[in-house]
């Protein structure tokens, strides 16, 4: 085999691993949800969680503490379409 | 003569001077092309448009949250999903947080379609034009301020069952698996 094949060779192998790549990725973008309609959507997380013994339940508690308190129900406070919001 | 023929220039120097200072006005806004209705259409129109970028930006504003409590939300089911699985495997009786998963499903599901309901309605009221325009969108923003009332009712239960029933039935497991020996 010649020097000349081999790259021939490698580049089809890169461009076959890039052609794959970008048709796995097809269907993640496409079929994204936006939530509307009643579906709550969102992507799929790939969080992983080990329970192996308690103290990983307590972990675990802590994290979920963490993710509903980093969200405020201010975010939907009924004030912000008020008259004085929106200066009509 | 003379004097009469004074007080006859006069006399009429000050009728012209009259009938400019009434026709005036009326001739300028009849050269502009502008009645005084097109012109109170026109501050309207100026008013509501200040008014709609207001509402597009507290659109903007929605849309980034929604995105983040749908995101944190997802995350939160799937951890105490993996949880469940794994307490299962190990023969706990996972049947209380099996039914809270499945409850608080629901619930994020109401938030998102009561959510899909606000979006439509204030993007509505955003699309509104002509000259019906006010009276249109006080009507519109009652319906919406009533929708967000109930968004942001679904965002408290959401959080509220989580830290009142979820949180309580993860420390019985916790218990079980404790008292199982399984715990260390």
């Amino acid at each position: 085999m010649t020097k000349e094949s081999a790259i021939k060779r490698s580049l089809s192998a890169a461009l076959l691993a890039l052609a794959l790549a970008a048709a796995a990725m097809l269907p993640t973008s496409c079929g994204k949800g936006t939530g509307e309609g009643g579906s709550a959507g969102g992507e799929a997380s790939s969080v992983k969680i080990e329970i192996e013994d308690t103290s990983d339940i307590d972990a675990l508690i802590k994290d979920l503490d963490s993710s509903i308190g980093s969200l405020s129900d201010e975010d939907f406070a009924p004030d912000q379409l008020n008259d004085n919001h929106l200066g009509w | 003569m003379k004097r009469e023929l004074v007080k006859g220039a006069l006399a009429t120097a000050l009728a012209v001077a009259l009938l400019v200072v009434v026709l005036a006005p009326a001739a300028l806004a009849q050269q502009e092309g502008e009645s005084p209705r097109e012109r109170v259409n026109e501050r309207l129109q100026e008013r509501w448009d200040e008014v709609r970028q207001r509402l597009e930006l507290i659109i903007t504003r929605f849309e980034n949250n929604k995105e983040r409590h749908v995101k944190v939300y997802n995350e939160m089911k799937e951890k105490v999903q993996q949880l469940l699985e794994q307490m299962k495997e190990k023969g706990l009786d996972v049947s209380k947080l099996s039914q809270d998963l499945a409850a608080w499903d629901e619930m994020i599901k109401r938030f998102a379609s009561d959510y899909a309901a606000l979006m439509e309605t204030l993007k509505q009221i955003c699309e509104l034009e002509g000259g019906k325009v006010e009276e249109d969108f006080r009507r519109m923003i009652q319906g919406a301020r009533e929708q967000l009332r109930k968004v942001h009712q679904d965002v408290m239960e959401i959080r509220l069952f989580y830290q009142k029933t979820i949180r309580s039935d993860i420390q019985e497991l916790r218990s079980q698996m404790d008292g199982s020996g399984q715990g260390t």
